[in-house]
């Protein structure tokens, strides 16, 4: 956390030297991905720079001596212009093919990267999700890797073969006239300096719009998504969101005013002294005098000396946008490479025990846990034993520390202090793969996903046409009318992201088959976690769920939370949660008999349904 | 033919996108256009004429005072152009904000109008996010690059009327340029174009699985469950064929980018040399300098014609984008609201024979539905997920159009009313309810407090939901703002709280018809036993609509209409239902059971009462 604060406050004022480590990491990838386009791409700019600057120097030099000279003869003179054309046809050539080529090769270089990254993404710990800031600044970043990897590798290239070229042309203007060299030297000079000042300026800026932007981006997110549509429609919030979100575009006009001026100023300072001056001034001037009051250099070299010095400040200006994106690439890299260096704590953690066959009991002691960044225990001292095959029922008020518990239980975060315990060993000492294997969950926040309906059961990819478990396991759910109804059964694609012919299902809907991932696994399962399972269903649905769920994992231990306690009753022990402790536990008699917390909360939610027996207990008594 | 179709849209996007920054900022059109035109005709004159020019003064030998004054001249010019672009740079940055404002304000505006059945498509919310996110963006990089292609051509134009003057047979030469660009140009853009197509399927599926990957709400299950295999496996395949249909047509098209450069940069230039050393070397005129300069000007038309096909296509690549916004701006919305306003307060309901399906649906969600309501009554509507519960709500509200049949209130057809004012008499608590991340009076008036009058009812109906506690820690009172969203001291509510200042809202607006959609199914007992005991008082001689999986809840109706696949199975008070022992009273006992069960032991009355039932 710390050392991320650190990075983010130094992250506009990089050095040159990481800027340039970041941009050869990310082109080690692309290297490693394809080595073929990489190189072709390198040595392709170069070639190509070097005919270039040899076309419009050195060759019209020549040519134009050729022409002035009536001693040449016209036949070697057109032999000469061919050769010279021909040669950079060739030039011409390497270009149209190189850049088209490499584009379609980089498809595939972008793409392994971005398989890497998501490879990573789906082991990095869940902390990282957790953490705003950091969750903004690296996976974020990570998602948009892509494009990044294009601006390195060709602002690169361009660099390289731009330094090339320079060089070249540099050693043609010297071995011509020194002094003329002064020219373009001076003008790399302001170029660079005044370029860095404003990519400097410019990065500022959008970082200030970024986050004045912020509060406008939430207006606009507000806006487009779905859960706000009906608040939006039924009151007047739009006119504050509307005016918070105008608020944020004049500041940032305010901003632009500010740092505008600045950069109007230097791109002045810029053009007027590398373009103007260094360029259509100073040149032709010298040139001129050479030419016609020392009459030391003849047409030819006032050409070749004149095209030369225009390429050079023409690379420059090249150099200026290459090094633009360089810089942007290197800035940008440095926010996912944090990603890509992450040392994985929990999910690739191979363990040194390996976990017990069978049942065993889970053991959690004086166990505590805190956030990232976060000021007090989410959780503290919590200890329960828990016997496989016990069903076992967490309840509490919202936040109490539920999800976070089960999580815990999971081994989605490690503790912070304590230790929990299955089969005699601390779950740290397993493997995290083979720990999780023998946990079945059913979320609160539960998805579908891009593909089959098995699939979305099997939470795999369905290799034998066996799919009599996961059929079993929708109807246990209570899914099974739904089956029927669908045309494609269980090769229904959920989601409409990319199949045209997807089905979207309801909340509820969407919940039983989260539910059914729970029965189609409950063979193997030796821990099944269920965080209100049963939110969305009507009270039907629920008991049917209800029903199966305990017959089916007869010999599993189940975890479940729930907000109705009818359910949570009939469980071997209930722990009721309250600001991230345990107050209370025992079996549902034993708590309403010691009359704590737990007994007051269900006579709070059993009121209605004992208000009706009580009624009727009265009718009778009175007639 | 698909191709022509691709152009004209490219043309009418181009003009949209012209329209859509003219109406922000006029200032913006006009400037990016003046500034491109001039740069890139000067830069003509620069590249050809200065130096034919300069080479003729050297190469006859004209004084070099001549040389002198004819350079300051150019040079000048140039500055004035310097100063007109730091000035267009500076003035762009500044108005691309407003720019932004003005297509929001319009996006925004169009939303609020649009019937409400439309938010219920599913690609519908893609379609909004899409008219917002791209078009900012894509506008003012279609601008430049748009100015930008005008200036090349005119620039094009230009340096072949230099050159023309010199000597008309090298524009021979440009003209191969010309056709040779334009016909590879227009292959290529249409394999692209086939490339874009189909591409389309594979890129969709990575970015969807790129973004399970990195949102948070996949995370836990991505971890537990082996479902990512599944997924990489899909992106592996995804990127194949993706790759497969680049590699198959690129080969075209790299074939076709190299032969236009040879034609377009080679042949051009092998041609003007080989011409230039016979006129030279021929006719003997001394006119080197010039035909250098010609050269050189020959290799810069080549280069426009190309920079300029560039740009155009760029544009019209960028500005397809505003499609997105067009289709958004021009969806069918409402007509223009002059129906009446309701007089009054909100009286007796009456549906008749009511059905509603919704659009590509076969079946009816509410079928022949029908029943009356007093004012003043509290109904409960229950039933199994999917038995249209919320779809009557909706319909009431006038949310979606009633197609067949009618809902009346006090004997007039809601329809007859205008949408904004009618939505004005009721309120809502919705299950999803949402906060947002502005001040706590925004959050319960649902608007800014406009006096001293307005922020006292806030208080008040804070207060009456129970918020009081709360607000008195609130060190800035009403005007917290809430969520961490972009106030570091932000105040996050609990979803007891966030139910609380919903409650809040009902009271402040002080409703007729009050409507709770499934209120209690996230809260836990407490919260939810305080949010009825909170909701009896908001309640208090208003029609109240409740929605609820837990039964409970129906008992405190005044009626209850158990739905059943769109119509109303059972109705009555809630002693009625049970007397009458139909799908109600089954559904009630099922959920009462585990309640009564604990009763049992407890209370021997209540034993005697089951003993005899």
């Amino acid at each position: 956390m710390d050392n991320q604060k650190d990075a983010k406050r130094t992250g506009d004022k990089l050095k040159f030297s990481r800027l340039v480590s970041n941009v050869r990491f990310i082109l080690g990838y692309a290297y490693e991905i394809d080595k073929t386009a990489v190189i072709s791409l390198y040595t392709g700019y170069i070639i190509i720079a070097i005919i270039f600057s040899l076309y419009s120097s050195l060759f019209l030099k020549y040519f134009i001596e050729m022409l002035q000279n009536r001693e040449v003869a016209l036949a070697p003179v057109l032999l000469y212009a061919a050769i010279g054309c021909v040669i950079k046809i060739i030039g011409e050539m390497i270009e149209g093919v190189i850049d088209t080529w490499t584009k379609y090769r980089f498809v595939r270089v972008t793409g392994v990267l971005q398989r890497k990254l998501i490879e990573k993404a789906a082991k990095i710990d869940l902390m990282c999700y957790d953490n705003k800031e950091y969750f903004d600044d690296f996976v974020i970043a990570a998602s948009q890797s892509e494009e990044t990897m294009y601006q390195a590798i060709y602002s690169t290239a361009a660099i390289f073969s731009q330094a090339v070229s320079v060089f070249l042309l540099g050693g043609i203007i010297f071995t011509i006239n020194p002094l003329i060299a002064v020219f373009p030297i001076a003008g790399a000079l302001i170029n660079f300096v005044t370029r860095i000042k404003i990519t400097q300026l410019e990065y500022n800026y959008d970082m200030e719009y970024k986050r004045i932007m912020r509060k406008a981006d939430y207006s606009k997110r507000v806006f487009y998504q779905p859960e706000y549509a009906k608040e939006i429609k039924l009151s007047n919030i739009r006119v504050p969101l509307n005016r918070q979100f105008n608020e944020a575009v004049e500041e940032t006009m305010g901003k632009a005013k500010a740092i505008g001026k600045k950069i109007a100023i230097l791109s002045l300072i810029e053009w007027i002294s590398v373009f103007t001056v260094l360029m259509f001034f100073c040149p032709p001037l010298y040139l001129g005098y050479l030419a016609l009051v020392k009459k030391s250099i003849g047409l030819g070299d006032v050409v070749a000396l004149r095209n030369a010095q225009n390429n050079v400040v023409n690379t420059l200006d090249g150099f200026n946008y290459a090094i633009v994106y360089f810089q942007r690439a290197g800035q940008f890299i440095e926010r996912f490479r944090r990603f890509i260096d992450y040392e994985i704590h929990i999910e690739e953690h191979q363990g040194n025990k390996i976990i017990p066959a069978g049942k065993h009991v889970l053991e959690v002691r004086d166990m505590s846990f805190r956030y990232d960044g976060s000021e007090q225990d989410t959780l503290s001292h919590i200890n329960m034993t828990i016997q496989p095959g016990e069903k076992v029922a967490f309840v509490g008020e919202n936040g109490a520390g539920k999800t976070t518990f089960v999580k815990l239980l999971m081994r989605l975060y490690d503790v912070t202090e304590g230790s929990i315990i299955y089969g005699g060993e601390d779950i740290r000492n397993y493997s995290t793969k083979d720990y999780r294997n023998i946990i079945g969950a059913v979320f609160q926040d539960y998805q579908l996903y891009g593909a089959t309906l098995a699939e979305n059961v099997a939470m795999n990819q369905i290799k034998d046409e066996n799919t009599e478990h996961i059929t079993k396991a929708l109807h246990l759910a209570d899914f099974g009318n739904k089956l029927e109804r669908l045309p494609k059964g269980l090769k229904t694609n959920m989601t409409r992201e990319f199949e045209e012919d997807g089905t979207m299902l309801s909340g509820g809907e969407t919940q039983k088959v989260a539910i059914s991932r729970m029965f189609a696994k409950s063979n193997d399962l030796s821990i099944a976690i269920l965080d209100e399972p049963s939110s969305a269903l009507d009270p039907l649905a629920e008991y049917k769920l209800n029903k199966n769920m305990m017959q089916q994992t007869k010999d599993a231990t189940v975890i479940f939370i729930s907000h109705r306690l009818s359910t949570t009753k009939d469980a071997d022990c209930i722990y009721m949660f309250e600001n991230g402790r345990i107050v209370e536990h025992g079996t549902h008699d034993e708590l309403m008999s010691s009359k704590g917390a737990y007994a007051f909360m269900f006579e709070k939610q059993a009121h209605y349904y004992q208000d009706e027996i009580n009624k009727h207990a009265f009718m009778r008594l009175r007639y | 033919m698909k191709n022509e179709k691709m152009k004209m849209g490219v043309g009418k996007s181009i003009c949209y996108m012209l329209k859509t920054i003219w109406d922000a900022d006029k200032g913006c059109v006009i400037y990016s256009f003046y500034k491109n035109c001039t740069e890139e005709v000067f830069s003509s004159f620069f590249v050809i004429a200065m130096m034919q020019i300069i080479y003729g003064y050297i190469e006859n030998g004209k004084p070099y005072i001549d040389l002198v004054k004819f350079v300051v001249l150019f040079c000048s010019i140039h500055i004035c152009i310097h100063l007109a672009s730091a000035g267009h740079a500076y003035y762009i940055r500044l108005k691309t904000p407003k720019v932004y404002g003005h297509v929001f304000n319009k996006v925004i505006e169009k939303a609020t109008h649009i019937e409400p059945t439309q938010y219920e498509q599913p690609d519908f919310y893609d379609q909004f996010s899409k008219a917002l996110d791209e078009c900012l963006t894509k506008a003012m990089e279609g601008l430049r690059l748009f100015t930008w292609a005008m200036g090349c051509l005119l620039s094009t134009i230009a340096a072949m009327l230099i050159v023309a003057k010199s000597d008309p047979v090298m524009l021979l030469f440009s003209g191969i340029s010309v056709i040779t660009s334009f016909l590879c140009g227009n292959i290529i853009n249409r394999y692209q174009y086939q490339l874009r197509n189909e591409e389309t399927k594979d890129k969709r599926t990575m970015e969807y699985i790129k973004r399970v990957f990195y949102e948070k709400k996949y995370a836990g299950e991505i971890r537990l469950y082996s479902i990512k295999n599944l997924l990489f496996d899909k992106y592996a395949k995804s990127l194949d064929s993706l790759f497969g249909i680049n590699k198959r047509l690129y080969r075209k098209i790299i074939f076709y980018k190299a032969l236009q450069n040879i034609l377009l940069f080679g042949i051009t230039c092998l041609c003007t040399y080989l011409y230039v050393t016979f006129v030279i070397k021929t006719t003997g005129v001394r006119k080197i300098g010039m035909y250098v300069a010609l050269v050189g000007s020959i290799d810069y038309i080549s280069w426009r014609i190309k920079s300029t096909i560039r740009n155009f296509v760029d544009a019209g690549k960028t500005c397809v984008f505003m499609n997105n916004l067009e289709n958004f701006l021009t969806m069918q919305t409402e007509e223009k609201d002059d129906r009446k306003n309701v007089s009054g307060e909100l009286g007796d309901i009456s549906i008749e024979h009511l059905d509603f399906t919704y659009a590509g649906a076969n079946t009816p969600v509410i079928h022949d539905l029908s029943l009356y309501i007093k004012k003043g009554e509290r109904i409960a509507l229950v039933g199994e997920n999917g038995a249209g519960k919320t779809t009557l709500i909706k319909l009431l509200m006038g949310l979606y159009p009633v197609a067949k049949g009618s809902i009346r209130i006090d004997g007039v057809d809601i329809a007859e009313y205008n949408q904004k004012d009618y939505h004005s008499h009721f309120g809502t608590v919705f299950q999803d309810l949402q906060i947002f991340a502005l001040p706590l009076s925004h959050n319960v008036l649902m608007k800014e407090p406009e006096n001293e009058e307005e922020r006292q009812l806030v208080i008040h109906s804070l207060e009456k939901a129970q918020f009081g506690d709360t607000l008195k820690t609130l060190p800035n009172g009403i005007d917290t703002i809430l969520t961490k969203e972009f106030d570091d001291n932000g105040f996050v509510c609990s979803g007891g709280q966030a139910q609380k200042i919903a409650i809040a809202r009902v009271f402040a607006k002080n409703p007729d018809i009050v409507i709770l959609d499934e209120p209690s199914s996230a809260l836990d007992p407490i919260a939810e036993y305080n949010m009825y005991h909170n909701m009896m008082q908001v309640s208090e001689g208003k029609t109240v609509f409740f929605i609820s999986h837990r039964m409970s809840s129906a008992r405190i109706a005044d009626r209850i209409f158990f739905l059943e696949q769109g119509q109303v199975a059972d109705s009555g008070t809630h002693d009625e239902l049970m007397a009458q022992n139909g799908k109600y009273a089954k559904m009630f006992r099922l959920q009462a059971k585990n309640y009564k069960d604990n009763h049992l032991q407890e209370n021997p009355l209540s034993k005697e009462v089951f003993a005899i039932e």
